[in-house]
């Protein structure tokens, strides 16, 4: 069915290209994929069904999945994600992996009539591929493959037309870099792996452009619905709900950080007409929404403003959480001057390739500031990815502890402009950058992720390298933010929320991307009389600790830590931004500061025509949960010869344990957790999961509730339930 | 000359400038949107036309309410309205005040005792968090102001405050301004439970002894500087 036939929500066609043989064919999404919902759980069932999980990630029978949902395109509030799913390339275990990104392209996508693409094969040339609605075809790439994401979207952008949103690959895909991207609009970038994933298929870029529409069943709903949103639940960035800086209308601000940093005397220095200031944005006037987010504040100070042209964002997101630059620090230098970045700016994390500091530029302080806006440019044009940081805490630990020097080829060594580097020159980061994204010299293996890097270099071994350290179980955040051994970083883990951020934290094959959690803790909200309430009245009393004052594990905190699982593959799979939801807080003080956590079940009521609950919805969740688990299981076993996920694939880095060595766990002042609490957390957590507590591996009971029994078989087949 | 430009005068404060015609782009030409809008047929207005010369029966208000609408006003501009402009606004300010007390129409004007002079605003636009704030900077009592603040941000979300935080909006201190200020926290009996840590990265941060332990109050600046994406 399509939506041509009256589909609500869904387009009801998904698009699959074979770039071996070229064919492109077309099918339903219903009913097939109903319960599986869009996105992640529609790229899972298709890894899941066509992809054996030892297929190598870089070969013609490795499948990239490209889905966004029924409430993608639908107007809904910051629905506007396209969710990625792939073999993992460069995390241990080469398991399942999403990725995604924002912008335009879902949107495009969607009112073009398709819910997933799904690219398979291998091109013998460089192509991409142009949708224009229904009529789909590969066109020659070969003479933009080789340039730059911006090029290439760009030049692609004016072949088809203006219309069309452009997703491409850069240099760094290309050549197969693990850390690689595919960029789109002017920054959006979904990372993971998924530029080398499109580049081993010799697949360019994709172009889109889609002139139809999403059926909504009962748009008045819908409408009220959009507008209460606006209204009286949503905040801003990572939807913090409460003014950073005090304002007239607010009961609460954030005295340290947090994402609401719009407010009277912050200014968009280089807006058109003259500098625009941000002002006050009270809860219920819908129009000023877009003013609370400055997140370029959040990255740099107020040293940035001067530069600040405005604040940008993807489709029906009324946060804005880009920033747009014009700064003439650079194009004096002959660099692009015009750069932005998203609410995840890779851009701040070029600090750590400055390891010996940085020099002023025009002003006292800016010397971070201007190598920061270069880096946005530069990663994004390479297609470069950074696995949320690691690549670049991982370059200043080689670089001051002389790892390098020891690694390197001298003559490499001695290749390489480290004097750039020492006078902060802009222009050192095209030069590391370009050799990772080229492939050049044993520098390069920084681009093939923490798994491999630490493992070549002997850093996960302290027999086996002069520190005598296993890096993923250093104590040092400044480097260190790993997890576990897998190769992946924490992504607002233990640090802020104990052991239920650790718990979901653990459960990917790469950073987790789920923002359940911190959006609420992290969120400025006073502790006692807002976050504890809100979130006790959802999930019991003790589900959550003030800050720095942890507690011991109990039942309140696991069904947090599940509910926050869950939600993140529903974020994926709906598509919805998981910056933003879900909607657990308010700004609004007639709300006692509480949100609607079931107002994503009336969304997609509204949407469908068809009675969903949050129930509903997560208990779809729970079966791609439950596919995730599996299919990392199976590819544990395969590419591990491991029978069990506690013993390996959930093992803990030291240093979440070993940290604060003076003080115990559960002391105020301390995030440090304990061993013990730790294995209950996980016993607990498996329990609730319907896993096995010595394995930690999805029972047959527990797969075939949810329709399983195939993947059941496939388990004890290779003995593992 | 209106009540809204005596309340101006009063606080010393200059009219506000007239906003500059931007400048008229150079654009092709283009027509006449009056000449376009001419051209159009005309159609049948389907409401009642508005009656010009119509008397409207505005809602009758005292001189207490209409003095409550100028404190609303003001309030709306973020901005406290103190006793001292009232006066000198209004020779029966305080007549107008008393009477605000009694009248439901009023339930909203409420007031804040500073050390200087009382100050007006109201609730519907302003909090009373913020009123306290508005009038610790209006009274620029730095000190006092660092170290109320300091010790109702510990109480209440809770965490460090870093100095930064006063020199943003609404404080706006400046940095010399405010390490003077600092400089007298520090040496004043008062304000004895108000102590500086800083943060694993440098970045300075207080807390107050009342409510934190000095572990406490270092985890939570440090927790203050993650900058975590």
């Amino acid at each position: 069915m399509s939506a041509k036939n009256g589909v609500y929500g869904w387009a009801g066609t998904i698009l699959r290209v074979n770039l071996t043989t070229g064919s492109i064919t077309f099918e339903d999404t219903l009913p097939k994929y109903k319960h599986y919902i869009g996105g992640m759980g529609i790229g899972y069932k298709v890894l899941w069904d066509e992809v054996p999980m030892d297929t190598k990630p870089y070969s013609d029978a490795a499948k990239v999945v490209f889905g966004v949902g029924p409430l993608t395109g639908s107007a809904v509030p910051c629905a506007g994600r396209t969710n990625i799913t792939l073999l993992s390339s460069w995390s241990r275990g080469y398991s399942i992996i999403d990725s995604h990104m924002g912008g335009h392209f879902a949107q495009n996508m969607k009112y073009a009539g398709y819910d997933a693409i799904i690219i398979e094969g291998r091109s013998e040339t460089p192509v991409y591929l142009k949708i224009d609605d229904d009529k789909v075809t590969l066109e020659d790439a070969s003479h933009v493959w080789g340039t730059g994401t911006f090029n290439t979207n760009k030049v692609i952008a004016k072949e088809c037309g203006p219309e069309f949103d452009v997703a491409s690959i850069g240099q760094a895909g290309e050549n197969l870099v693990n850390m690689s991207s595919i960029v789109t609009s002017v920054g959006n970038v979904a990372g993971a792996g998924t530029g080398s994933a499109l580049g081993y298929k010799k697949l360019k870029a994709i172009a889109v452009r889609g002139t139809g529409s999403v059926l909504i069943a009962d748009p008045v709903k819908h409408k009220e619905l959009c507008d209460y949103m606006l209204r009286e639940l949503i905040g801003t960035n990572n939807n913090h709900n409460v003014p950073q800086n005090p304002q007239a209308w607010a009961e609460y601000s954030a005295p340290s950080k947090n994402r609401w940093k719009g407010s009277p005397g912050v200014v968009w220095g280089k807006a058109p007409n003259g500098p625009i200031d941000m002002g006050e944005q009270p809860v219920g006037d819908i129009n000023r929404i877009s003013y609370r987010n400055a997140k370029f504040m959040y990255d740099h100070g107020e040293i940035v403003s001067k530069y600040v042209v405005k604040v940008g964002g993807c489709s029906s997101c009324p946060i804005r959480c880009y920033s747009q630059y014009d700064c003439e620090v650079l194009t004096e230098q002959g660099l692009p001057g015009k750069v932005s970045n998203t609410c995840s700016p890779t851009g701040t994390n070029p600090k750590n390739f400055y390891a010996e500091g940085f020099k002023d530029f025009k002003e006292e302080g800016d010397g971070s500031l201007i190598v920061s806006l270069h880096g946005s440019y530069v990663l994004d044009d390479l297609g470069l990815w950074e696995n949320y940081g690691c690549m670049c805490r991982e370059f200043k630990f080689c670089y001051l502890n002389g790892i390098f020097e020891k690694v390197l080829p001298k003559e490499e060594y001695d290749s390489i402009p480290w004097q750039m580097m020492k006078d902060c020159d802009p222009r050192w980061l095209d030069d590391i950058w370009g050799r990772i994204a080229r492939k050049e010299g044993e520098i390069s293996r920084l681009g093939e992720g923490t798994y491999s890097l630490l493992r070549a270099w002997g850093l996960d071994d302290p027999a086996k390298n002069h520190l005598g350290i296993n890096f993923y179980d250093m104590v040092d955040a400044n480097y260190n933010i790993n997890i576990t051994h897998n190769g992946h970083p924490k992504h607002h883990g233990p640090e802020e929320s104990g052991q239920a951020a650790l718990l979901f934290n653990v459960m990917y094959n790469r950073d987790c991307m789920n923002h359940c959690l911190t959006n609420t803790v992290r969120s400025g909200s006073p502790f006692d009389a807002v976050i504890k309430p809100v979130l006790e009245s959802y999930f019991g009393e003790g589900c959550v600790d003030a800050p720095k004052k942890y507690t011991p594990i109990n039942e309140a905190k696991i069904r947090l830590a599940k509910w926050a699982f869950l939600e993140k593959q529903w974020h994926d799979s709906a598509t919805l931004c998981n910056w933003m939801y879900p909607m657990t807080l308010s700004p609004s003080k007639a709300r006692g500061y509480k949100g609607d956590l079931e107002l994503d079940g009336k969304f997609m009521t509204a949407i469908t025509g068809e009675e969903w609950t949050t129930e509903d919805i997560l208990f779809d969740m729970e079966r791609v949960s439950n596919m995730l688990r599996g299919m990392t299981a199976i590819s544990y076993k395969i590419h591990e010869n491991a029978d069990n996920l506690r013993k390996t694939h959930d093992v803990v880095s030291a240093w979440v344990f070993d940290q604060d060595p003076d003080i115990k766990a559960f002391e105020p002042g301390t995030t440090k957790l304990d061993r013990e609490d730790w294995e209950k957390s996980l016993d607990m957590f498996y329990e609730i999961m319907g896993w096995n507590k010595e394995t930690g591996i999805p029972t047959r009971e527990t797969l075939e509730k949810f329709g399983l029994g195939d993947m059941a078989d496939k388990l004890e087949e290779m003995k593992l339930i | 000359m209106s009540l809204m430009d005596r309340l101006r005068k009063a606080a010393g404060m200059q009219e506000a400038p007239k906003a500059e015609p931007p400048m008229p782009e150079t654009e092709p030409d283009k027509p006449d949107l009056i000449d376009y809008l001419e051209s159009l047929p005309e159609v049948e207005v389907p409401y009642t036309p508005f009656e010009e010369d119509k008397e409207i029966d505005a809602p009758k208000r005292s001189e207490a309410e209409m003095l409550a609408c100028e404190i609303r006003l003001c309030t709306r501009g973020e901005d406290l309205v103190s006793l001292t402009q009232l006066r000198s606004a209004c020779e029966n300010a305080d007549e107008l005040l008393e009477e605000m007390k009694d009248l439901v129409s009023c339930a909203d004007i409420l007031f804040i005792q500073g050390d200087q002079d009382v100050y007006y605003y109201c609730s519907t636009y302003m909090t009373d968090n913020y009123a306290k704030i508005a009038m610790l900077v209006l009274e620029k009592d730095w000190p006092r102001t660092i170290a109320e603040m300091v010790r109702f941000n510990c109480k209440t979300y809770p965490c460090s405050t870093p100095y930064e935080y006063f020199m943003r909006p609404p404080y706006l201190m400046t940095k010399p301004q405010l390490m003077r200020a600092l400089d007298q926290v520090f040496r004043n009996e008062a304000y004895k439970d108000i102590v500086s840590v800083n943060a694993s990265n440098g970045a300075p941060y207080l807390y107050s002894t009342e409510y934190f332990t000095e572990r406490y109050g270092k985890a939570l600046a440090n927790l203050g500087e993650d900058d975590s994406q």
